[in-house]
């Protein structure tokens, strides 16, 4: 079974967009970033929901989106970045090793998958080629943009 | 016998403030032993007088700063750790520790995030010493400056929390000028025994006078701020009375 979780902290608020670009733009563009997981597992799926809300999530600060639909409305265009699957990513084996000491019986984690998705907003000149240009480092990222419902 | 208080340091993957730290608990008398975590036992812990969760990152700060040095330590020393507090011992963490002590749910309920503007904040801060009776802060002034270095140091809490941390003297600590967007300006906070205290602001960085920035600064003549914090704590923990030789500073 597949599972995906898409975490935000909800006292963050947008930030300029031309932050993330090496050449200056225009401010009219925001941005929001959150961390997306996809668990492949099998076993309970309330159990790794209580994994996801005791581990990934902080109560205080965050919100959990459960599902593959996106977290936010009216974007522009996302940007998922991931680290590509060759690659030792920590975070992962983190995770993957917290979930291994744990031996959980009612669940079991087979694969996971870790991404940061950057939700743009607003209108401006930055595009997701200019957004992909400067944030990806194709020697170690994957990387995946999505259109959104909003108007630029 | 060793009379001297006893500290340990805890160092997870990542942490690379605990040598300043052990030499500035050294310097005020402590003796400081730094321990990397998979090698503490309950029996080290339970022997200290005080345990400190140095600055630095823990396990890449991977999912949020403190997290699963969090989890390691709650599966790990639970038990040994209450021990500890119940016979008295006092509980420090400093930047990455005071977020891990945070997580841990040992503080007032908060949480410590990434700034509003996404960078690292490396600089000084000017501060308000807000319980100057503390054990951690009796040596200190109503107002000092310690560096801070944090990505992920702005206190948040629930609406109204962070003021009423101020009101009840929860929070020891509050910025001058809030470096990070801090709620009530918070940069630290102890719970109700007083015991456990947790600081964004790294007093291991302003040990000696020549530290500061300002070559001019006439706080003190030799000492920095940071080493009347450790100095305060460790003759609480030695059973030393106020020095009477020590002036009250000011930084006019």
């Amino acid at each position: 079974m597949r599972k995906i979780v898409e975490i935000h902290n909800h006292f963050q608020p947008a930030k300029d967009a031309s932050n993330l670009l090496y050449t200056p733009a225009d401010h009219g563009m925001t941005y929001r970033e959150t961390r997306r997981y996809s668990f492949q597992y099998s076993g309970s799926d309330s159990a790794l929901l209580d994994f996801v809300q005791s581990v990934l999530v902080d109560p205080v600060s965050e919100d959990l989106h459960d599902g593959p639909s996106p977290c936010f409305k009216d974007y522009i265009f996302h940007l998922d970045l991931m680290l590509k699957p060759s690659l030792l990513d920590l975070e992962k084996e983190y995770i993957r090793n917290y979930v291994r000491d744990q031996a959980y019986t009612d669940w079991t984690l087979d694969e996971l998958s870790v991404a940061h998705r950057y939700y743009f907003f607003g209108k401006g000149d930055i595009t997701p080629q200019r957004i992909a240009r400067d944030m990806v480092n194709p020697v170690i990222h994957t990387w995946n943009i999505v259109y959104g419902t909003g108007t630029a | 016998m060793e009379k001297r208080p006893y500290a340990i340091l805890l160092k997870f993957p990542g942490t690379n403030c605990d040598v300043e730290t052990a030499r500035a608990l050294e310097t005020a008398g402590f003796r400081a032993e730094i321990m990397p975590f998979r090698q503490v036992v309950s029996e080290t812990i339970e022997g200290a007088n005080m345990v400190v969760l140095p600055g630095g990152f823990s396990y890449g700060d991977y999912i949020m700063a403190g997290r699963l040095a969090q989890l390691k330590i709650e599966h790990g020393l639970s038990a040994s750790l209450e021990r500890f507090m119940e016979n008295g011992g006092y509980l420090l963490g400093i930047c990455n520790g005071f977020q891990i002590l945070m997580r841990m749910g040992l503080l007032p309920a908060g949480s410590l995030i990434a700034h509003p503007d996404g960078r690292f904040a490396c600089r000084w801060a000017r501060l308000r010493n807000r319980c100057p009776s503390h054990p951690f802060l009796r040596f200190l002034p109503d107002e000092i400056e310690l560096p801070v270095a944090h990505a992920e140091g702005r206190f948040v809490a629930a609406e109204g929390l962070a003021e009423s941390y101020v009101e009840r003297g929860l929070a020891t600590l509050t910025y001058q000028d809030n470096v990070n967007h801090s709620f009530a300006s918070i940069a630290g906070l102890q719970d109700e025994t007083g015991r456990v205290f947790g600081m964004m602001p790294h007093p291991e960085r302003f040990l000696y006078r020549s530290q500061h920035y300002d070559p001019d600064w006439v706080g003190d003549p030799d000492w920095g701020w940071g080493y009347y914090f450790f100095k305060s704590i460790h003759d609480e923990l030695a059973g030393l009375s106020r020095e009477p030789g020590l002036k009250t500073h000011t930084n006019e």
